[in-house]
Parts: C-alpha cells; structure tokens; sequence
C-alpha cells in the first residue's frame, strides 16, 4: 500500500531518496521561487523576468521523478552532451527544445538584443559621442576589477570574466558570455545576474545620495543644445558599427548583429518589422528567458558550492560599475564647466534603459526643472556597446 | 591575482581603444553629413 502511495505521489516519496542536505536545498529553491514571485507580485523585480523565472522554479522541484534510476524531472536536462542523447530527450523533456535551440548555443541573448535595439534611441550617442562614450567606459569598472577579484577566490580565467561581466548590467551580454566562456555556472551567473539588473533601480539611488550632492542632483541640462540627428545618419551609424566591430571582435559578431539590426530596423522606419521584433520576439524572448532560467534552477544542477561566492562578487561587480559611473559623471560635471549633470553618469552601467530613467527620477526628486533623460540615453546606449566590446575581449582573448 | 589584475588592465586598454575607433566612425559619419548649403550671401550673388 505504502509502495504504491509512493509511485502515486512521486514527487513526495522523492525526498526519502535525498540526503538531509539535498532536501534543504530542494526545498530552499521552492521557497526562493516563492520568493520571486511575490517580489514580482510587489513591482520590487522585473515580473516580465521573474515572474515565469520563480514559477518554473517551484515546479521544477516540487515535480522530482526517477527517470532510469536517477532523480530528474519532466522539464529540461542541461547536463546532456552525446548527440543521440541530446535528440532523445527532445521526446522526454518538454522544455528541452528551446533550451537546444535557444540557450545552449546563445539564440535567445541575440533575440532580446535585438527587441533591445529597436527601443534604443541613439540621438544623444550621435549628438555628444565622446562623452556618451567616456561616461560609459568609466562604468565599466565593474566588469573589469571584478576580474583579478574572482582570480583571487579561486575561479579560473575563464569563470571569472563570465562572473565580471555582471558589472557590465547587461542581459543577454552575461547570458552570452557565460554560455561561451564557462557553461558550467551559466545558470547561477544568469540568474544572480538578473536578480542583480532587476535592482539597480533600487540599488544605485543610495550610491547617488551618497557621493552626488543635491545641488549637483539638480542641475538643469539645455535641451536645445542636443542638434538634430536625421534618421540615415544613425542608420549608417548602425551599419558602420556593426561592420566595424564585427570586423574586430568576430566571436561576438551575432551580438552585434542583433543589436545593429534592431537599431537599423527602427531607423529604417520599417513599422511592421518594429513591432514583430519589439512585441512579439522581445515579448517572446524574456518570458522563455524568465522560465527556462527558472526551470534549470534544480536542485540537482545547481550543487555548486560557488554560488554563494558568485553571488557577492556580482553585487560587488555592479557596485563597482556603479561607482565608476558616478565618478565619470562627476568628471563630466567639472570638464563641461557645470553643464552636465553628474547624474546621467549612472545611465552608463548600461541596463537599458532602467538606469536613464532612474537617473531621470533621482534629478526630478532635486530640482523639479532638470530633464535628463535624453541625455543620460547617451551613455545608457553607449554603455551596451563599451560592455558588449569588453564581452567580445573576454571571449576572443579565453575562449 | 596579482598577473589577473595586469591582465584586466590591458583588456581595459583595449577596449578604450576600441570604444575611441567607435567615437571615430560617428565623428566622420558626423562630417560627411554635415550641412553643405552655401551661404545665403554667395547663393544671392550667383543667382545674380
């Protein structure tokens, strides 16, 4: 009778299978799953992300079966590598073919860089290029001191650029890199590091308190002073981007590629295709993002015990990037004579567009006058591109 | 660590570079499309 209630209820009679160390952590991943959500529920996270990401993870460890003697569930199984196997398990895991077809070979990252690429607006990067972009590099610090950092605690070069790469606050920039450079933490890496994009906007208010005095908060940026940027020049800016740097960095060339191609597709004034790619593909692309992510969060994929350590270094990673962009923004402040607010600094740890907009609120909340954000989208794209190079470096240079 | 940090150090090297050749294409994409009417003095006397 017993032995037959366990065949029945399955996912119960599981936990008589686990050690006592197993079971914490399974039941640790249910409860984090939870977590998310209501967190989603509350606006606190990104729900597009988190939502689909912390239903998947309660399901995908409550729902734990024997399959051939082995703990597993009807989901995904990242851990498959021999062809056959990995075409078998196309019949057996319902999730299995968008993680073939979409996450192991980086699809998925492309797709939301280019959804990303038709909501980007380039004028201010057009208009003042070398601040944009000198913002923007200066907040990458993250990406880059994180680095010898995670060197430090024992990650390999490889794990430790896919780890520093957070710092860059940029999605499908760490999905990429981590999936080229270190498959084995891709599923801890992604998930802290959407965790950690989803609050900056929570995060970086009290580094802008902190180091940026109000005056300074609230300083008013001339509007007029932006010139008129037509639509074919940033059309041929996106081109010549894309062939320059794929030219350079041919590795992270599909990146470039979707990013150029959603700007060019926006600049080309092409409706129909705008919204295919900003509805329907970037729609798409993140809540699969959100549930197969979660769905990979089991408790039998993630045992490694580094996650705790890639945890602190991408908090420390995006704080560092932080940091630096303040700093550039202070630079900027000083170096124009007090005409540009050192806020829009912050827009350069890229995380399109959340930094702008939350530059935006903190000048508003200093000085009801100061509209910022067209500025700060200068840097904010600019940033895409400084992170998307580094990323390009880190992977040409390691792979 | 010490090795990693040189290492992180070049790659930012690099990418200032790389971002700086960024800077280079919109600057000349800047120049080719600048405005190229004549002034309105000179178009005044040839008309003329």
């Amino acid at each position: 009778m017993l032995t037959q209630a366990a065949h029945i209820f399955e996912g119960l009679s599981t936990f008589g299978q686990m050690d006592f160390q197993t079971i914490v952590i399974r039941i640790g991943l249910m409860l984090t799953g939870f977590l998310l959500i209501y967190l989603s529920a509350k606006d606190i996270l990104d729900p597009m992300v988190f939502m689909p990401m912390g239903m998947a993870m309660v399901l995908v460890n409550g729902a734990t079966l024997t399959i051939e003697g082995k703990l597993a569930n009807l989901f995904v199984d990242p851990m498959l590598v021999e062809p056959d196997k990995v075409v078998e398990s196309m019949r057996i895991f319902f999730l299995q073919p968008i993680y073939n077809l979409m996450f192991s070979n980086g699809l998925i990252a492309c797709l939301v860089f280019m959804g990303m690429g038709v909501i980007t607006p380039l004028d201010y990067l057009i208009a003042a290029p070398l601040t944009s972009l000198l913002i923007a590099i200066g907040a990458e610090l993250g990406s880059i001191l994180t680095f010898p950092l995670a060197v430090g605690f024992g990650f390999t070069y490889k794990e430790a650029a896919s780890i520093a790469i957070v710092g860059g606050a940029d999605g499908p920039l760490v999905l990429f890199t981590s999936l080229e450079l270190a498959k084995n933490l891709f599923v801890p890496i992604s998930v802290v590091a959407y965790v950690y994009l989803s609050i900056t906007s929570a995060l970086y208010p009290y580094l802008i308190k902190l180091l940026i005095p109000k005056k300074l908060q609230g300083v008013v940026m001339d509007l007029h002073a932006i010139p008129k940027i037509s639509s074919r020049q940033k059309l041929i800016f996106s081109v010549l981007a894309a062939a320059v740097l794929s030219i350079l960095f041919p590795v992270a060339s599909p990146l470039f590629a979707s990013f150029f191609i959603g700007v060019m597709v926006r600049e080309a004034d092409l409706p129909r295709y705008q919204r295919f790619l900003d509805e329907v593909l970037l729609t798409g692309s993140t809540f699969f993002l959100g549930f197969v992510l979660g769905a990979l969060f089991s408790f039998y994929v993630v045992t490694d015990s580094r996650v705790l350590l890639i945890m602190v270094l991408g908090l420390i990673s995006i704080i560092l990037s932080g940091l630096g962009g303040i700093a550039s923004g202070l630079i900027a402040y000083k170096v124009s004579g007090g005409k540009i607010n050192p806020l829009i600094g912050i827009a350069g740890v890229s995380c399109l567009p959340t930094t702008a907009k939350m530059a935006q609120k903190c000048a508003m909340a200093a000085n009801k006058k100061a509209i910022i954000l067209p500025f700060a989208m200068g840097p904010n794209v600019a940033g895409v591109i400084t992170t998307a190079i580094i990323a390009g470096i880190y992977v040409g240079l390691l792979r | 660590m010490f090795d990693a940090f040189e290492y992180a150090m070049g790659i930012y090297a690099v990418s200032l570079g790389v971002t700086l050749m960024v800077w280079l294409v919109i600057v000349a994409i800047r120049w080719f499309s600048r405005e190229r009417n004549p002034p309105p003095t000179a178009a005044g006397k040839s008309r003329a």
